[in-house]
């Protein structure tokens, strides 16, 4: 899932047709911008307006010193990313368009509304038009049709409003987008649709299909020194406690929920996502990266695998023992299940290392060890 | 046309004493798509150790060669000419999963596991959507499979650790599986079948697909849901399960899983209602099913649903 900032997200309708306001980032404001003009913090988060992101300014003087305003200090505790000024509208009716995919139907949706410019969750259902598109048909006219009519919009303004839910689907499609809003989408008073406003969420597993589409690095120096290893590390809580290791999301999740039920504090967990191919050189080093971010009291190796060695785990563990003097054996807590595990228990034997075989024990084990330390 | 061979398992459907598993069984005819790849040649040498009916591979351009003891062929459409199969393990890479998707179903492969992980959002709805009108079973992407033990194995689980039994398992996790699957034999139980959904936001079967079949399976008694936080499939669930007389225990993971950044508001509007963990452990309760969030209580669950159903 790769968000775009507004100005991202209205360079893909433009380049999709779609008719947005002229503008630019404040630092490299074209030449011929001026005259009413809207100044807009550009963050990765909702509600910027309430907030005060989103200010008026007149002539090109005063919004550069509005962005530079806007630029010095986070908006609502979240960093602003970029401030893009635009010429302000003028506004005779605001709308709302998107096109997303629901996940439930498994298929794209389209959805209209004649009261746009609110948060939509705010609109009353009975305002919402919302149309599935079966991928095998395509946009058909009928669809289209059906929303025009919901919005109640006749002559120019359907035909204008119709042609720009073909191009709104059609940029989900060719940008293997997750989502494309317009809120709101500005009739103005010349009676031409604009969109005032983009939210896009792009597809990171299409990249292949789109050259240079790259996840912006995002999370804390855990979660992005966790990616670089080609593993999932997600933070949860301030250093110390419980930092564990597991293969696959769902075992990551359930020893969360497990070592949380029984009261212990979890720092962070980290997700192989198939690292073990890369050997036991990488496991080694998340196993640092873990040490060195989390600073946990205890960390947890909780693995489970059907065909994959645990002899890769054993050897990281041991290769990390060697490498980490502070990797002391009371701070681990093994356990380890499934291919090879005698092979593994062999190679770790004579290290004073804690190995349980099972899922409960294990948990009860880790946390427990948290205590004593704690308590020391 | 595939006209059959000495070497097919004799047709005796309405003969055998073993009733057949849900989805696939040994009565399968199985290939594999990437099979001269490393993923599609570990599961070929698996599944023949399993005694699983694997008849053949695809892999463009390797028509002739040979692995695991099985042919390979070019298209799947020369591969169910030769083989007759039924059924299809799709281990290609994400680029690919949509194009091998289509062709299979194409050639009227019935039950097709999309192993791949990372496929694209749209290819997903395009492959469930294909499978959906020519009436086939997809399974993912993502999925970590269907086996019904000692019948059939096109899972990424380990056959020979897996006893049969009477209890079915429907999954969007192939590693929570494991977990529940290894504390039920270790309390003495088996399985008659595991369903892997897949992991993804857009899978082709969903659990009101599987419920229904494990309903009608009268080699399953119980069956253990696991479930997650997003989406609506597990309220879907809900409503199939008041359709069942069996006992259905959920066991709803990621309790405390960090909330997802929301992508915005339109989404929101899907996500209708609260698709949280704790909403959903809630509604399978308020159901009347035995329901946990945590893995190490699955199996005191399944045991009183079993003393429920029994009194």
């Amino acid at each position: 899932m790769i968000v775009l900032l507004e100005h991202e997200g209205k360079a893909i309708l433009a380049s999709c047709g779609i008719a947005v306001p002229d503008g630019g980032l404040y630092r490299d404001l074209p030449k011929t911008l001026d005259g009413e003009l809207v100044v807009k913090a550009q963050v990765f988060a909702g509600g910027r307006g309430k907030a005060g992101g989103i200010r008026s300014a007149s002539g090109r003087a005063e919004a550069l010193r509005v962005a530079e305003e806007i630029a010095a200090r986070p908006l609502a505790g979240v960093r602003v990313e970029d401030v893009y000024i635009e010429h302000r509208l003028a506004i005779d009716r605001e709308f709302y368009l998107s096109a997303l995919v629901d996940r439930d139907l498994g298929m794209p949706v389209l959805v209209a509304s004649a009261d746009g410019g609110m948060d939509i969750e705010a609109v009353p259902r009975g305002r919402l038009v919302r149309q599935s598109v079966d991928p095998l048909l395509g946009l058909e006219p009928f669809m289209v049709e059906r929303l025009v009519r919901g919005l109640g919009l006749s002559g120019d303004q359907a035909k204008a409003f119709a042609r720009l839910v073909e191009q709104v689907y059609r940029a989900l499609i060719a940008h293997d987008a997750e989502l494309i809003e317009i809120n709101p989408l500005v009739l103005t008073k010349d009676g031409t649709f604009v969109a005032a406003d983009a939210k896009v969420v792009l597809d990171e597993d299409a990249a292949f299909r789109h050259p240079g589409r790259r996840a912006q690095p995002e999370g804390t120096a855990f979660e992005r020194a966790s990616r670089a290893l080609e593993v999932i590390g997600v933070e949860i809580a301030p250093t110390g406690g419980v930092a564990a290791i597991m293969n696959g999301a769902g075992l990551t999740m359930a020893t969360l929920d497990e070592i949380i039920a029984l009261e212990g504090q979890v720092s962070g967990v980290v997700e192989l996502h198939g690292a073990t191919m890369h050997g036991a050189e990488r496991i080694a080093d998340v196993l640092a990266c873990v040490l060195e971010h989390l600073k946990p009291e205890v960390i947890m190796v909780n693995i489970h695998f059907q065909f994959r060695s645990l002899e890769t785990i054993a050897e990281g563990i041991l290769k990390a023992m060697d490498r980490l003097p502070h990797l002391t054996p009371d701070r681990l807590v093994l356990r380890l299940r499934g291919e090879k595990e005698a092979e593994a228990r062999a190679m770790l034997a004579g290290h004073g290392l804690t190995i349980i075989r099972d899922f409960g024990p294990a948990c009860i084990e880790a946390v427990r060890l948290t205590r004593l330390t704690t308590a020391a | 046309m595939y006209r059959g061979s000495e070497t097919d398992p004799p047709d005796d459907r309405c003969l055998r004493t073993t009733p057949l598993a849900i989805i696939v069984d040994d009565t399968s005819r199985i290939l594999i798509q990437g099979i001269t790849g490393p993923t599609g040649r570990s599961y070929a040498e698996r599944m023949v150790q399993d005694g699983t009916p694997l008849v053949g591979g695809v892999a463009p351009g390797r028509q002739g060669q040979s692995i695991a003891g099985v042919p390979v062929f070019d298209s799947v459409e020369d591969a169910v000419a030769a083989t007759g199969a039924d059924a299809a393990l799709s281990a290609v890479r994400s680029a690919l999963a949509l194009g091998a998707a289509l062709e299979a179903l194409s050639a009227g492969i019935r039950t097709l596991v999309v192993y791949t992980e990372n496929v694209p959002l749209h290819d997903a709805i395009r492959m469930r959507a294909y499978a959906r009108a020519c009436g086939a079973r997809l399974l993912g992407p993502n999925s970590a499979g269907v086996i019904s033990p000692g019948k059939a194995n096109l899972a990424d689980l380990n056959g020979s650790n897996l006893r049969s039994g009477r209890i079915g398992i429907v999954s969007k996790s192939g590693t929570l599986t494991y977990e529940v699957i290894d504390d039920l034999q270790t309390r003495g139980y088996g399985a008659s079948s595991i369903v892997c959904l897949g992991g993804d936001p857009v899978i082709g079967t969903t659990y009101a697909d599987v419920l229904p079949l494990f309903e009608a399976d009268n080699q399953t008694d119980l069956v253990v849901l696991i479930g997650e936080p997003g989406g609506r499939l597990e309220y879907e669930a809900i409503s199939a399960i008041s359709r069942m007389k069996k006992p259905v225990v959920a066991y709803i993971a990621a309790q405390n899983a960090p909330p997802e950044k929301r992508m915005g508001h339109a989404g929101a509007i899907y996500d209708s209602g609260d698709t949280s963990a704790a909403a959903k452990l809630a509604a399978f309760r308020a159901a009347g099913c035995e329901a946990v969030g945590r893995v190490t209580e699955v199996v005191t669950a399944v045991e009183r649903a079993l003393q429920r159903a029994a009194a």
